[in-house]
């Protein structure tokens, strides 16, 4: 273990880094983009590289410090299922603005180059 | 260099004072509300920094909000609705300058009674006692010596259910005093039957499949959280409020309907108060096991003291229980998750039903 | 009986899931983990699963790390690059549009899998599963192309033949 410890705290802290990258380029892009659902792009971005990574790194961080003892456990732990967790439902949360703004048309998805769940909407065969 | 720092806090007293008995002033005087309000907010924030330089920091955290960020806002909705101008040709002069000199003298008695109180106290900053304290009760939550440690490596649940049990007890009363008035008005009402139907009701298919996959987890680190109380940061009333999730999901992204199928009301009334019955019982069980053998114990007592001399096991084979933490934690779990469940539940009537039972009971 | 067949699998998931949190495996984690795996897994069984069989078969299992391999090496990267280069990018080159996708797998858990790895990527959100279930409307930041056999290649193809692997 004492041998792993070096190299799990490198690629924990190597995620970490990855993460705050992440974080300011959706930043930027949250500020370029033109509209909702361009920016939801952004914000995907946010949710993996930006926080479902560098919570990995923080867990296996927490794996590498010896001296917490039993407790280190416990955090990499939580670390983890947070991270499950956030995998499973940060595209849930994506999936559902996407398709209350589309429908309730408080976002309006300009400019577009093609959109054909609006032509299947106009051909009646969408219903919502 | 010592004196300057003990120096610090009055210069910044003074400097504060000064400047909130300026923005009071400016409040005074401004024509425009907005504006009045704007330094009125500014005040508030210096009044807050006096009052944390007092000592008083439960105050600060009270009045931070309240009146920098709460008051300020309803005065703003306030002023939009009605008018942004005073009409009257602003407060006359003479007015003005007697609040200016009221405010003066009452920073200037506000001073006195601080020096008055330096003389009495030598110190402006909390005290090292206090972080030595705050170390004590660190050290010796979980100590060799049971007769003044509650056994539990985790400082804020032994501090929360055994030190301060009483203290607990009663704010967590308030919680189910609350939840005994929603159902009190709500007696007659009920979830209407209906068939959940999977294509209408709901919302999409992808949140409907991964809020299945993710409540039985949500549920048992609710339960994690609740269980391990007494050793990891958490405890019955945070597990409680996670587990509580799950109800609020299945309401939202399936139907009230859907989730009667799992909490009906009057079964998340029975637990809740099986819960309920399992604090009491905790927090006299040390007295009762006392009076059937004849010794001295108190209630809310986890481990034997000085003069009660028995108490719970702290340990069972090895594994750390901490006595009526563990009991406490799991009966406030299940009090807490029901009590969620009972209140979203009550919350998601029909508003055509609550009227219908209205109605019925007027005529 | 099915109820309690059902239960198994949602048990031993939870149970692994609270091991995992609690971070220990002393006797009192492993007892009151069992209690409440158990109580979870009889509340929700019925709810979560549907085929209690699919969960004895072991080649699912590595279907699916072969799945959580590709997909976090490989396809994460490749889109998070991407974005990020079309973000960064002084002029921006984006060219967005909803396109409709052919989706063909049994199981909702699939269209689950497949529609989350999708959104999941950067550049692709699911916006509509069609009530027949057989196409997904997805959002994407640079549409290649409109017609929904390529767009499928481009996109969906690959999770599409793990999910199937995986989950029917």
């Amino acid at each position: 273990m004492n041998l792993l410890n070096p190299v799990l705290t490198i690629i924990g802290y190597v995620l970490v880094g990855i993460g705050a990258f992440c974080q300011v380029v959706a930043g930027i892009g949250m500020n370029r983009f033109p509209n909702f659902f361009v920016r939801l792009h952004a914000a995907t971005i946010c949710a993996i590289g930006g926080s479902f990574v560098p919570i990995i790194g923080c867990s296996l961080i927490a794996l590498s410090i010896e001296e917490f003892g039993v407790i280190r456990f416990f955090l990499a732990g939580a670390g983890f299922v947070t991270a499950v967790f956030l995998l499973i439902l940060a595209p849930v949360g994506s999936h559902l603005l996407a398709k209350a703004a589309y429908f309730s048309k408080a976002a309006v998805l300009y400019p577009k180059a093609v959109d054909l769940l609006e032509e299947d909407v106009e051909r009646g065969e969408i219903r919502e | 260099m010592s004196d300057l720092y003990s120096l610090t806090p009055y210069v910044v007293l003074a400097v504060s004072a000064l400047a909130s008995t300026i923005a009071v002033y400016l409040a005074i005087i401004e024509r425009d509300l907005i504006k009045a309000v704007l330094y009125s907010a500014i005040q508030s924030t210096f009044y807050a920094l006096i009052f944390y330089l007092l000592m008083v920091p439960d105050i600060v955290l009270v009045y931070i909000p309240v009146a920098v960020g709460l008051l300020p806002a309803i005065l703003i909705i306030a002023v939009k609705k009605t008018e942004k101008y005073e009409d009257v040709g602003g407060v006359p002069r003479t007015t003005s300058i007697i609040v200016l000199l009221s405010v003066t003298v009452f920073t200037l008695i506000a001073g006195y009674l601080l020096v008055v109180s330096h003389a009495i106290t030598f110190d402006v900053f909390p005290s090292l006692d206090a972080r030595l304290l705050a170390k004590w009760f660190l050290a010796t939550t979980l100590w060799w010596n049971r007769l003044f440690s509650s056994m539990s490596p985790e400082a804020v649940t032994a501090i929360v259910w055994d030190y301060r049990g009483l203290d607990t007890y009663f704010e967590t009363s308030v919680m189910y005093l609350a939840i005994i008035g929603a159902l009190a008005i709500a007696r007659y009402l009920d979830i209407p039957r209906k068939e959940y139907r999977e294509d209408v009701m709901g919302m999409s298919i992808i949140g409907k499949m991964s809020t299945r996959v993710i409540m039985p987890m949500i549920i048992i680190v609710a339960i994690s959280i609740a269980l391990h109380g007494h050793l990891t940061p958490g405890g019955g009333f945070q597990g409680g409020v996670t587990g509580a999730v799950t109800v609020s999901l299945l309401i939202f992204i399936f139907s009230v309907y859907f989730a009667t199928r799992f909490f009906k009301i009057s079964i998340a009334i029975l637990l809740r108060i099986i819960g309920l019955a399992g604090i009491v019982l905790s927090a006299t069980i040390v007295a009762i096991i006392g009076f059937l053998i004849g010794q001295p114990a108190y209630i809310f007592q986890n481990q034997p003291k000085i003069i009660a001399q028995i108490g719970l096991p702290y340990e069972i084979g090895g594994n750390l229980i901490s006595g009526t933490l563990l009991l406490f934690n799991t009966s406030e779990f299940l009090a807490v998750l029901m009590g969620f469940a009972i209140l979203f539940l009550l919350l998601s009537i029909p508003e055509e039903n609550v009227l219908e039972v209205i109605k019925g009971e007027v005529e | 009986m099915s109820r309690i067949i059902r239960a198994i699998p949602v048990a031993i998931l939870t149970f692994i899931v609270y091991i995992v949190f609690t971070g220990s495996a002393t006797h009192f984690d492993i007892v009151t983990g069992v209690i409440g795996a158990v109580i979870v897994g009889i509340v929700f069984g019925s709810v979560v699963i549907t085929n209690t069989y699919k969960f004895l078969q072991l080649q699912r299992y590595f279907w699916g790390l072969a799945y959580a391999l590709y997909y976090f090496f490989i396809a994460e990267v490749r889109a998070h690059y991407d974005v990020i280069k079309r973000i960064l990018n002084p002029k921006m080159p984006i060219n967005p549009g909803i396109v409709k996708i052919p989706i063909d797998v049994a199981s909702d858990y699939s269209i689950l899998a497949v529609a989350n790895s999708i959104t999941n990527t950067p550049g692709t959100v699911t916006v509509y599963v069609h009530p027949n279930k057989k196409y997904l409307y997805i959002n994407w930041i640079d549409v290649v192309t409109r017609e929904p056999e390529e767009a499928r290649k481009a996109i969906s193809y690959v999770f599409e033949k793990f999910a199937k692997k995986v989950f029917d």
